[in-house]
This record gives structure tokens, C-alpha cells and sequence, in this order.
């Protein structure tokens, strides 16, 4: 479920579970403005209005137009926490449990050969 | 002279454990040949339900197709144990983002393109491959597809011959069927978890499964519609199938004698916790230590829990016995009494008493000294380190060609022949667009790029 903030554009997606029948306000990631919106069986059926106060509930993650992740504390929900050392955002990585190499790391363009890393690709 | 030659044909004669472990070497099977080669499928699939089918087809060498949204692919990439696990990258557009670690086990072998539904450059793309293709699986909500022009009727028209599986929540028809559904709202309306869970007396409810039950089981009938169509498509009738599966009808399938005993008797089926409504003792206790005290997961440093069977009256005797409790053991005689609710509590509660100063590993090595029936709850790294699993090929450590060495469940099954076998574990969103759309659809470079530059593809 999207909410293409109509300011911002950021596109804010919303948790199917808490979102799928809701009526309230959620808060953009983007630019922190607040929307009325309702939804049944997750589809929405009023809204997005603009909207004051506190919101309801926050998305569950976020991006803006050109990609680039939004999350955080105030901006959206946090993972439930079951592990002690949970920390809810990715662990960039370059070996795994057996100490070969991985991709467990963020890319760039310039790090790929057609859609390979380069260093799996190509070797180290 | 003769009898000395047929001795020595009895000597060569393997055993069956070395005639099976030849015949089911799982690092032989790439020199077999593929039961479905030539069999071409597409996934137009998201989550688990539609990928796991599509992918037990892969499995068996189907070229299976996966068509996902373009850009950010479909929404089980993004579905993660608490957004930590990713594989880089998501697609060739967006190298920092990933895949999660989910996304694994229901989408292996498969060619992946990315193709908007949404729109009619989209839609024609579809049309092309399924002109060419054996079948078509997809699990969007009813109708979805038909909306589109790429549902049954329009797509058997251009192609006759074609099975086309739809998986979904509640089926096509029925008052309950606009609804979207996941594998734990299959699970609750099918009636699973009113029976899996502890009663309220053990502080217990409903309990969910952990793992994707209804999805990864549903899968499995889709690819047995689909291999019974096949099988009428080119021995009989030459025609294809419309199929449908209903997740929530799958998981009433599941519900053993619960329908039946409520049907001829009026009794609703009760959870029963660990323990067994029928035998006792066949259930799981809990030991009182945890066998990795000094671990900083506190999963690990949990007690730890074995599952304990024996329910026949010699082995409750010799269980009995291991626990130094003569009385209870002539209590407890017959099964009839054993099973009687009032008396499980009774007895399990012994054993818990018993294994409160043992680790999960001493009371298995005790019982297992009094020839009863064990096995301690392993959890996933026991499992991954266990070699009977890696002998086997259950599980792999594959060298995946775009992102490293993984470990991977391998198939579930052995097959002499025509083993099923892992190739790789996915492919990011849109990695063979060229290859796929240019050989099947037709497309020029040209049109590739066009299409790529408006996020048609």
C-alpha cells in the first residue's frame, strides 16, 4: 500500500497489516506533512486531505522520487524488536558465516558488471 | 567353483545405503538429465504462494520466467527478518538497496524480467510470452488479471494450449472472495490455528506457525495442477486448463480428522498444546538448561526443549524407570489411563521435573541409553551444521553467481533420473531483460532502452 505524498512526492509505503482498514492520519516521511486518509481492505477509499495535529500511525518505510531510502526515529515505524541485538536496518556485510566472500553491502552503479558486483563477477 | 563365483557377485553387490547414495548423489545430478526441460512457464507471482509454485516447476528444469514490477520488483524482495539481511543488489537501477533474505528458497533457477502490468506496451509483452509458452502461473486477486487483458479467456485465445494456474486467497467465486490474503489469514480462516497452540489452562492460545506453511504447501498443490494438466494437455486432449487454488480451502485440506469428528459427532477438535490428544507420552518437554548458556542470543540461552515418545506401555516402563519413578509407571500401566487428560498433566509434568537440571542433549543421551524414542527441538543452527543434512544435499552451501556463497535449502525430494537440482538462487529484478524479452518478445536494443527509460520494463 503507497502513499505518493502529494507535496513531496516521497512515496510512503504503509504497512498492509495496520493500514489494511484504517481511518486517521499518518505523516509523510518526506516533508512531515500530515494526511487524513481511510482505507478498507486495503484500498483507499478517502483521502489523502490535508490534515493538523498528531498523526495516527506513521508508514512503515519510505522513498523519495529518485530512490533514496527515508527512515528513522519520528519518520517511521520501528520494526518490532524481538532479538536483543536487533537493529532493524541492514548490516552491510562482505563475508559470510563461513568467511566467503558476499554481496552484503550497498552497491553503486559503478560497482556492477550488467546487473553482478563486480568483485563476484569479476573476482577480488 | 560356481558357488565360489556367486559369492564373490554377492561381495560386489552394494548395499541399499550405497545403491541409494550413488543413485541420489546430489553432486551428480548436473550430469542427468531435466524432467520439464523444454517446459517454459511464466511467473507473473509475488510473495510466496505464486513464486514456490512456479519454482518447484524450476526445480525440475522448467525455464521459468519471473515477471516483476519494474525497478523495485515484487513486494516479498522487501520482506525481511527486521530489514537486516539483504543481497546486493535490488536491480542494475538500484545497486544500494537489496533483497531480503525471505525472498530465498521460493524463486530458485528462475530467469527474471521486469514488465509493468499496468500498461499496454506491458501487457503486449505478456501476450508474446505467453504465445510461447507452456503455462502461466499468477496470484493476484480474481479477476486482476482478466481487468488487464491478460487473464485466461483473453490469454487462451492466442494460446490454446496453455495451462494457466491462479493461485489465490478465497477462490474466484463465493461471497468471500474480494479479499486479499496472506499465508497466516489463510491459516486462521482454514482452521489451522484454532488447533495448533495451548489450551488456556497451560496459559496458552492460538498459535500461528512461524514458517509460511500455507503458502510453501500451496505452491506444491499448484504445481501438481499443473503437471496433471500437462499430462491431459499431451496425452489425451491436446488442449490447456484453466486452474484455480484457493489458499484458505488448501488449508482445510490440512485439517486432518477435525472435520469428520465434527460432523459425525458434534466435537469441535481442541488445541492440545505440545502433548498428543491420542498417545501419551508423545509430546515435548521442557529441560531446565540451556545448552549454550554463554551465548549473547537470548533464543540460545533459552532451556531447551526435546520431544519425548513413548507411548507404547513397555516403553513407559523403561522411561519410568530412567526417571526413578516406579510408582508412577504402575499408575500408569495402561495407555487408556495414561491419555486421560488429567493424567498427562500429571505425567509430563514428572518429566519436566526430571529434565530440570539437563540440557536437551543429557536427557536425549539418557533416553536414548533406555532405547526410547528422542529427538531434541533443534534450532536452525543446529540444523545447517548437522551433516546428515549436508551429506544429503538438504542442504547446500551454492556458489551463486551473483551474490556469493549462500547457503540454500536443496530440493525436498531425490529423483534417480532426472534429479531436481539448485542452479542459482535468484537474479536481481530485470537481470535478464535483454536475454528473455529479445529472444522471446522480439524486442530490438532500441526498444529495450525505450522501454527501460519510461519504467515499462
Amino acid at each position: 500500500m503507497l502513499l505518493t505524498c502529494p507535496s513531496c512526492k516521497t512515496k510512503n509505503f504503509l504497512d498492509p497489516y495496520p493500514f489494511w482498514n484504517f481511518k486517521g492520519k499518518t505523516k509523510c516521511a518526506g516533508c512531515s506533512k500530515i494526511w487524513r486518509l481511510e482505507t478498507a481492505s486495503g484500498a483507499c477509499v478517502a483521502g489523502p486531505e490535508p490534515a493538523d495535529g498528531q498523526p495516527d500511525l506513521l508508514p512503515g518505510f519510505a522513498e523519495k522520487p529518485d530512490y533514496t531510502p527515508i527512515s528513522g526515529p519520528g519518520l517511521t515505524r520501528p520494526a518490532p524488536r524481538a532479538r536483543k541485538d536487533a537493529v532493524c536496518r541492514p548490516i552491510p556485510i562482505q563475508r559470510n558465516v563461513r568467511g566467503r566472500i558476499v554481496s552484503g553491502h550497498p552497491l553503486t552503479k559503478g560497482d556492477l558488471v550488467g546487473s553482478r558486483p563486480k568483485f563476484i563477477a569479476e573476482g577480488m | 567353483m560356481a558357488q565360489e563365483t556367486a559369492g564373490a557377485a554377492q561381495a560386489k553387490q552394494p548395499t541399499f545405503e550405497e545403491f541409494c547414495h550413488q543413485t541420489f548423489d546430489f553432486k551428480k545430478a548436473f550430469g542427468k538429465p531435466e524432467a520439464l526441460k523444454g517446459c517454459r512457464v511464466l511467473s507473473c507471482t509475488q510473495y510466496i504462494l505464486g513464486p514456490s509454485c512456479a519454482s518447484y516447476l524450476a526445480e525440475l528444469g522448467a525455464e521459468v520466467i519471473k515477471i516483476e514490477a519494474p525497478r523495485r520488483g515484487e513486494a516479498m524482495r522487501h520482506t525481511t527478518p527486521f530489514n537486516e539481511p539483504f543481497l546486493y543488489p535490488l536491480s542494475r537501477w538500484v545497486p544500494e538497496r537489496g533483497t531480503g533474505l525471505g525472498f530465498l528458497g521460493a524463486n530458485p533457477n528462475e530467469y527474471f524480467i521486469s514488465c509493468d502490468f499496468h500498461r499496454p506496451e506491458g501487457q503486449a509483452i505478456v501476450k508474446k510470452l505467453a504465445a510461447k509458452s507452456d503455462v502461466v502461473v499468477e496470484n493476484y486477486r480474481p479477476g486482476t488479471f482478466e481487468r488487464w487483458g491478460i487473464g485466461y479467456r483473453q490469454l487462451s485465445k492466442i494460446n490454446p494450449r496453455l495451462v494457466y494456474c491462479w493461485l489465490g486467497g478465497f477462490g474466484g467465486w463465493g461471497p468471500g472472495r474480494v479479499r486479499a490474503s496472506y499465508d497466516i489469514l489463510g491459516q486462521s480462516q482454514g482452521g489451522n490455528f484454532g488447533m495448533t497452540g495451548k489450551p488456556e489452562f497451560m496459559g496458552g492460545a492460538p498459535s500461528k506457525h512461524t514458517i509460511w506453511l500455507a503458502d510453501y504447501w500451496g505452491g506444491m498443490m499448484g504445481a501438481v495442477q499443473i503437471l496433471a494438466a500437462l499430462y491431459w494437455r499431451d496425452k489425451v486432449s491436446g488442449e490447456g486448463t484453466f486452474t484455480e487454488y484457493s489458499q484458505v480451502h488448501g488449508v482445510t485440506r490440512q485439517l486432518e480428522y477435525a472435520l469428520p469428528l465434527y460432523g459425525r459427532h458434534g466435537i469441535v477438535r481442541e488445541r492440545w498444546g505440545n502433548w498428543d490428544t491420542q498417545l501419551c507420552v508423545h509430546g515435548i518437554i521442557k529441560c531446565g538448561k540451556s545448552s549454550y548458556p554463554q551465548s549473547e542470543n537470548p533464543q540460545e540461552q533459552e532451556e531447551g526443549y526435546i520431544l519425548v515418545s513413548a507411548y507404547d506401555d513397555k516403553d513407559f516402563v523403561r522411561l519410568c524407570q530412567t526417571v526413578g519413578d516406579g510408582k508412577t509407571a504402575e499408575k500408569y500401566a495402561k495407555h487408556d489411563a495414561r491419555v486421560k487428560p488429567q493424567s498427562q498433566i500429571e505425567i509430563y509434568d514428572l518429566l519436566e521435573k526430571w529434565a530440570a537440571d539437563k540440557t536437551k542433549e543429557q536427557v536425549a543421551e539418557l533416553l536414548d541409553k533406555a532405547n526410547i524414542n528422542n529427538q531434541p527441538v533443534w534450532n536452525s543452527k543446529e540444523v545447517a551444521n548437522h551433516p546428515h543434512w549436508q551429506e544429503r544435499g538438504a542442504v547446500q552451501w551454492l556458489d551463486d553467481q551473483t551474490f556469493g556463497d549462500l547457503m540454500h535449502q536443496g530440493p525436498a525430494y531425490m529423483m534417480s533420473a532426472t534429479p531436481p537440482r539448485l542452479k542459482w538462487a535468484l537474479k536481481p529484478v530485470g537481470a535478464d531483460n535483454e536475454y528473455i524479452l529479445g529472444k522471446l518478445a522480439g524486442l530490438s536494443s532500441e526498444e529495450l532502452r525505450r522501454l527501460e527509460e519510461q519504467e515499462c520494463i
